[in-house]
């Protein structure tokens, strides 16, 4: 997953970050609420991790933020040393999906996160070995993505991409996010290298609005695949 | 001298481990300075990140401290913040890490 952590104690920031990238998350720390905020709004983020006390906006105020101009329900999990019982239902009433108090453990810490994963799953398409959308499928156990039948040659990465794509229809997914994913968190690419991709899977796969397929590019942010209806796209 | 204390750390964490214990030795100047001062506010900020970090990191002891600390900078009660500094200061001096 890629988590936003907001935490102004860089001793805290260290610690958290550690345990995620070792669980095989990313980890963003922002320090500041207005440094998040104006990162969310380009980038995409699976989760957030923040904490309530921190310099400027607050994490209560984030949280306000996230819930009013998100669109997804991207799972929040406070992570505060406070503990008074009106805090914690605050947060909780204003839409965090979880509250931890600190000093944090390391093992809840990653079992919450897990459990906020499945649930923000629930409702998506199950991790199955095949992807069907009809004319275009992916057999991700033989790595072979077919169009009407036919196997579709591609590079890993376009291979890669495409299964990324498919996973997280109707998303608005940011070329950060999608570099995370596909060619890995210490990538040091041009997001330009994104677009070339993006560019070459359209075209192969066909995924245009006369195939029922949206692949757009959202300015200054990424991208988006949508399934339209046919009728309606011509 | 008093004995030292071992404090089994997850080795996960060793690379950042040396660099928290510095920042609490840093911390004990500072709430020193701070409390001659009677700068209870900044007292309250050593002590919060103190209790919200100590456990996480394999110190308990740090975060107990810590959170009394931040409770007697909320009550300006500087007799009490120097008794905990003390304690602070002693602890430090005897934890010896081990990673396992």
């Amino acid at each position: 997953m890629r988590i936003a952590l907001l935490e102004d104690d860089q001793d805290q920031a260290d610690l958290v970050c550690t345990w995620l990238r070792a669980a095989g998350h990313g980890c963003h720390v922002y320090m500041l609420g207005k440094d998040l905020v104006r990162e969310a709004q380009r980038e995409t983020f699976d989760l957030f991790l923040l904490d309530w006390e921190v310099p400027g906006m607050s994490g209560a105020e984030v949280l306000l933020w996230i819930r009013a101009n998100i669109a997804e329900p991207v799972p929040v999990l406070f992570v505060t040393a406070r503990q008074r019982e009106e805090d914690i239902v605050h947060a909780l009433s204003n839409g965090a999906d979880d509250y931890m108090v600190k000093p944090l453990g390391k093992l809840e810490l990653l079992a919450r996160i897990d459990a906020l994963a499945r649930r923000a799953r629930a409702g998506q398409r199950p991790d199955e070995g095949v992807l069907d959308f009809g004319r275009l499928s992916v057999d991700c156990r033989s790595r072979q993505v077919r169009l009407e039948g036919q196997v579709v040659t591609m590079t890993q990465k376009d291979y890669e991409l495409t299964v990324f794509l498919l996973r997280n229809v109707g998303r608005l997914l940011s070329r950060g996010y999608i570099m995370e994913a596909v060619w890995g968190q210490t990538a040091d690419l041009n997001t330009r290298t994104v677009d070339t991709h993006v560019s070459r899977i359209r075209g192969k796969l066909q995924l245009t609005p006369e195939y029922g397929w949206r692949l757009s590019a959202v300015y200054q942010h990424g991208y988006r695949l949508e399934q339209v209806a046919v009728a309606a796209a011509q | 001298m008093p004995d030292k204390l071992i404090v089994t750390v997850d080795p996960q964490i060793a690379a950042l481990v040396p660099r928290f214990l510095a920042n609490r030795a840093a911390d004990l100047a500072k709430i020193r300075a701070a409390l001659a001062g009677a700068d209870f506010a900044t007292i309250l900020v050593a002590a919060h990140g103190m209790k919200g970090a100590g456990g996480g990191y394999g110190f308990p002891e740090i975060s107990r401290l810590g959170a009394q600390m931040e409770e007697g900078a909320r009550q300006c009660d500087a007799a009490a913040i120097g008794a905990l500094v003390a304690s602070l200061e002693e602890y430090l001096g005897r934890i010896e890490v081990k990673y396992g």
